[in-house]
């Protein structure tokens, strides 16, 4: 190695390409969802503005040159982890009871027992509790901000949705409103969300009895 | 404060500043690298208190340059109409705070910003508060104590019917509140303040508490006179109450469709009326 540097080599290109082994060279798509869980985490904790590009680099492995062909700057990255974030939920987390093909009462009842939500993330070696990183980083940027309401907008039309069907499928009493209640239940689940980011005791009560209302509007 | 603290602050201080750099006047632009460069050498000798803002390090410098720094003073770039009311200044400078925390957040406001919206000197904000997070502590509780004798929550200290006064508190949220001095309307800011610092989350979580408390007496004392149905459980109507009213603020925070709220509240009132005896 100091023979290396000596001779003006860069020692540090050749450490990662030889002694990563063969079975596990990244492909495209996991280098980019590495970038951003990294990101994720960070602002999680750290919050956006306190997170610098060297530590997401830090976290993920990654070098600068890979984080800027994904990204074109760090907001940029904001904005994807946003995406990401919303993407875990409705797939793994919180809210993926809402896909599937259950009674429709019992979709909503799985996903406020899950609120407030955490996340695990693929690489996770430590316990990390992203909730509402999203509304976090909502509160900082007013591009995010857009972003987060955009993605909330299209999460009350399938609420709504569900709800509608339930009704037409006689499942849920024919009096409910489906586009109330899915107000009701964003504002409900923000209210939890909101309460789970501030540690309150609330919410054991609060979902008690939700569950109980929920259950009363079955057919 | 600790020390890394102060270089973090001074760190997104310098970064705000330069982001703006297209409103300054191109004469101030040097002045930052050089306030940048001298952070970073204070910082690598350990001299950085973290009661220096960007602007000490700043006229310290052009002082060592003998550059002359009192024609940038706050008060040549106070607009005369704004010159400050004979109020409490304590107080001013918590609202002037306050005010920018909710517009800008907490971390992107400097003690400069402060100094010019609340018209006082840097010498009398430091002998009320110790440093920017005192004054942070400071806006939080005069956030919810705005919250509860100007805001939604100052229904709940009346003498009607305990249902009647949560309708009020409805009607009030997402609660937007008047400052007196600065004549600004701020909202949610202990909640957007509590999102990015761990000590004012649990400044907000204590008075959110007590503000629970508080309405888990009221309805006890309801259901005790007759005035609420029995089978209501007073703690868990009171949670369910709080929780709502946080979504209600969360949805105001985020700019959502205000739709949302006329909704819920409508859906929540009809629920309250049924509980009536």
């Amino acid at each position: 190695m100091v023979w290396e540097t000596a001779l003006g080599l860069d020692t540090s290109v050749r450490d990662a390409v030889v002694y990563r082994p063969i079975g596990q060279m990244p492909s495209q798509e996991d280098t980019r969802k590495r970038l951003v869980q990294a990101a994720l985490r960070l602002f999680a904790t750290r919050g956006y503005y306190h997170t610098s590009i060297a530590d997401i680099l830090r976290q993920s492995g990654c070098k600068r040159g890979t984080l800027y062909h994904y990204f074109s700057s760090k907001e940029e990255l904001g904005y994807a982890v946003i995406d990401e974030h919303v993407r875990l939920l409705l797939e793994q987390s919180a809210l993926s009871p809402l896909g599937s093909k259950e009674d429709p009462i019992d979709r909503l009842l799985r996903v406020i027992d899950a609120l407030p939500s955490r996340l695990d993330l693929d690489d996770d070696d430590t316990e990390t509790i992203t909730a509402g990183i999203s509304a976090r980083m909502a509160t900082v940027h007013e591009g995010f901000r857009q972003r987060v309401v955009e993605k909330l907008s299209l999460l009350v039309e399938e609420i709504e949705r569900i709800i509608r069907e339930g009704i037409a499928d006689g499942q849920i009493a024919d009096t409910v409103e489906p586009r109330r209640l899915a107000h009701v239940a964003m504002i409900f689940g923000q209210g939890l969300q909101t309460a789970g980011l501030l540690e309150q005791r609330e919410i054991e009560e609060a979902c008690r009895w939700a569950r109980d209302y929920l259950n009363s509007l079955r057919r | 404060m600790p020390l890394g603290k102060g270089l973090l602050e001074l760190a997104t201080e310098v970064g705000r500043r330069n982001g703006r750099s297209d409103r300054r006047h191109p004469k101030h632009k040097g002045r930052d690298a050089r306030a940048q460069l001298k952070a970073r050498c204070l910082a690598r000798r350990g001299e950085l208190h973290g009661r220096q803002s960007l602007r000490d390090v700043t006229q310290s410098w052009d002082r060592a340059l003998g550059l002359d720094t009192s024609v940038r003073g706050a008060i040549i770039y106070r607009p005369i109409g704004q010159m400050p009311s004979r109020q409490d200044p304590r107080i001013r400078i918590v609202h002037a705070a306050l005010r920018l925390f909710a517009s800008r957040g907490y971390y992107n406001t400097g003690i400069a910003d402060i100094l010019r919206e609340s018209g006082c000197r840097r010498g009398t904000l430091y002998y009320h508060f110790s440093s920017k997070e005192e004054l942070g502590y400071a806006a939080v509780d005069e956030s919810f104590r705005l919250f509860a004798k100007r805001g939604a929550a100052s229904h709940l200290a009346t003498e009607e019917h305990p249902i009647d006064r949560l309708f009020k508190v409805l009607d009030g949220l997402p609660s937007c509140m008047e400052l007196e001095t600065t004549g600004s309307l701020t909202a949610g800011v202990a909640a957007r303040m509590a999102a990015v610092h761990e000590g004012f989350r649990r400044r907000a979580d204590g008075h959110l508490a007590r503000l629970t408390d508080n309405l888990v007496e009221i309805l006890r004392k309801g259901v005790a006179d007759g005035q609420i149905v029995d089978s209501v459980d007073p703690r868990q109507l009171a949670h369910v109450f709080m929780i709502v009213s946080q979504g209600s603020q969360f949805g105001d925070l985020l700019g959502q469709p205000k739709v949302m709220w006329e909704d819920a509240r409508r859906w929540f009132t009809e629920y309250l009326n049924s509980l009536r005896r």
